[in-house]
C-alpha cells in the first residue's frame, strides 16, 4: 500500500492504494486536470472562460466540465436551489446555465463557482484511474472530501466543529464517498438562496456512492436539513455533529 | 422547500474524540527518487540553511530536490520540490503532514523542536489516523513555500 499527497485544488490531496507510483502519478494527473479546468484562479480554465464570455456566446468546454455542470444542474433542481453553482450572484440562478452538446451558454452574466462539487468530482476521477489500472483497495482524500474503494471496511472520522483538531468516527464503510461541510477553518457552506452560512458551530457529513454527489449534497443538507426524499434520490445518508460534539444521523 | 431539521436522530458516540492526524507519506529519499527517477545518486547540496540535494547522473546535475517545512494555523507540512537544471518545477511531494492541537503552534519552544529535524526522526505525535472527512486548511503555505524555494534556487545556481 502506497500513500502520497500533493498540493492540488487549493488543498492537500492524498491517495492511498495498492498500486505502483506510476499509477498513483496518473491518478494525481486526473486531479490536476480538474484543477486546470475548473479553478476560477486559472485564467484559461473552462470556468474562467465561461464567466468571461458565456453570457455573450456559447463556450466549448472539456467533457469533464460539461459533466460537472450537468450534475450540478440536477442537484440544484433536486434541492430547490439550495445548491447552486451561480451562488445567485448578479441575480443569476442555475436556470440561466444552458448546456448543449459540449457547449455552455449563460442567459445572463454570472460567476460560476464549482467549489462545492469539483473537489468531489476530482476524487471520483482519481478513483477511476486507480481501479482501471488494477488497484483493489484504497482511499482518495481531497482535503476532507474522500472516497473509499475496495471491499475492506474502514472507519471514517469527522472533525469536531468545536475542536477541529479532534475527530470522532461517524461511519464504517467500503466503496463509499464522504464529504463534510463545517463552520471551522475557512471552508464554509453557504445557502445559495440566502447567502447565509449554514454550518455555524456544527458540521454536516454526507455519505454517497460518489464523492461528487457527497460533496454537493452536504451544501443542500446543510441548508435544508436531511430531507428523506433528497437522500433517497441520491442513495445517500447524512450525519450531523452539533456544537456539543454530539452525533446525529438521518437516512432516506 | 421546507426545512427538515427535526429529522436528525441522535446517535451514541462510538468512542471518545481522538486527536486528528499525523501522516508520513514519503521519506526524503523516496521523494527524491520519484522526482528524479533518472538520477543515479543524490548529493547533499544545501543552499545556506535550506536542505537540498543535487540529483546526479553521469557526473551531471539533472536538478535539485529542496526540502522545506511550513507551519499553518493548525498544521505542519514537510514537502519536497524537484527543480530541474533549467529552473522549472519537476514536481512537488508532501513528505509528512501533522496536525496540532491548536495553540501550541504559536509557542516558539514548540516550534523550535522541528527546526533542523532530520528526516527519519520519529515524530512524537499520535499514530496515523486515516479517512478524515472535513476540510483541512488550504495549501496556501505550501504554494508560497514553493515560490520561495524557486527564488532561492534561482539565486544560488549562478554561484555553484
Amino acid at each position: 500500500m502506497i500513500q502520497r499527497a500533493k498540493p492540488l485544488l487549493g488543498t492537500i490531496v492524498s491517495i492511498r492504494a495498492d498500486a505502483g507510483h506510476d499509477v498513483i502519478d496518473e491518478a494525481f494527473a486526473g486531479v490536476a486536470l480538474v484543477h486546470r479546468l475548473m479553478s476560477p484562479e486559472e485564467p484559461s480554465s473552462d470556468i474562467s472562460r465561461i464567466n468571461a464570455e458565456a453570457h455573450r456566446q456559447a463556450v466549448s468546454v472539456h467533457p469533464w466540465t460539461f459533466r460537472v455542470l450537468k450534475s450540478a444542474g440536477s442537484m440544484s433542481r433536486a434541492s430547490g436551489g439550495a445548491f447552486d453553482v451561480t451562488l445567485r450572484r448578479h441575480g443569476a440562478t442555475h436556470a440561466d446555465i444552458v448546456l448543449d452538446r459540449g457547449r455552455v451558454r449563460l442567459g445572463r452574466r454570472a460567476e460560476l463557482d464549482l467549489g462545492g462539487i469539483a473537489k468531489g468530482f476530482a476524487v471520483d476521477r482519481a478513483v477511476d484511474v486507480l481501479r482501471r489500472r488494477g488497484a483493489t483497495q484504497g482511499c482518495v482524500n481531497a482535503g476532507g472530501d474522500l472516497r473509499l474503494f475496495g471491499t475492506h471496511v474502514e472507519d471514517v472520522r469527522v472533525r469536531l466543529p468545536s475542536s477541529p483538531a479532534h475527530c470522532i468516527p461517524v461511519a464504517s464503510a467500503s466503496n463509499r464517498a464522504f464529504a463534510t461541510s463545517a463552520g471551522y477553518f475557512q471552508d464554509e457552506a453557504v445557502d445559495a438562496r440566502t447567502g447565509e452560512r449554514s454550518c455555524a458551530g456544527r458540521s454536516i457529513t454526507v455519505g454517497a456512492p460518489t464523492c461528487m454527489i457527497a460533496d454537493a449534497l452536504t451544501k443542500a443538507v446543510a441548508a435544508l436539513g436531511p430531507i428523506p426524499a433528497l437522500l433517497r434520490q441520491f442513495a445517500a445518508e447524512a450525519h450531523l455533529i452539533d456544537r456539543h460534539g454530539r452525533l446525529h444521523a438521518a437516512a432516506g | 422547500m421546507a426545512s427538515a431539521r427535526h429529522l436528525w436522530v441522535p446517535i451514541a458516540a462510538a468512542c471518545a474524540p481522538a486527536p486528528a492526524h499525523a501522516t508520513q507519506y514519503l521519506t526524503v529519499e523516496q521523494a527524491s527518487r520519484l522526482l528524479f527517477p533518472d538520477a543515479e545518486t543524490f548529493v547533499a547540496a544545501p543552499i545556506g540553511a535550506q536542505r537540498a540535494w543535487a540529483a546526479m547522473r553521469g557526473g551531471v546535475a539533472l536538478g535539485h530536490v529542496l526540502v522545506d517545512e511550513v507551519i499553518g494555523k493548525h498544521e505542519l507540512i514537510t514537502y519536497a520540490v524537484g527543480i530541474r537544471a533549467d529552473g522549472s518545477i519537476r514536481g512537488v511531494e508532501i513528505l509528512d503532514y501533522r496536525e496540532t492541537r491548536g495553540g501550541e503552534v504559536r509557542d516558539p519552544r514548540w516550534r523550535a523542536q522541528f527546526v533542523g529535524k532530520k528526516n527519519g526522526d520519529p515524530l512524537r505525535l499520535e499514530d496515523d489516523i486515516q479517512n478524515i472527512s472535513g476540510a483541512t486548511l488550504s495549501c496556501r503555505h505550501v504554494t508560497e513555500g514553493v515560490k520561495r524555494l524557486l527564488a532561492l534556487h534561482a539565486s544560488s545556481t549562478g554561484k555553484r
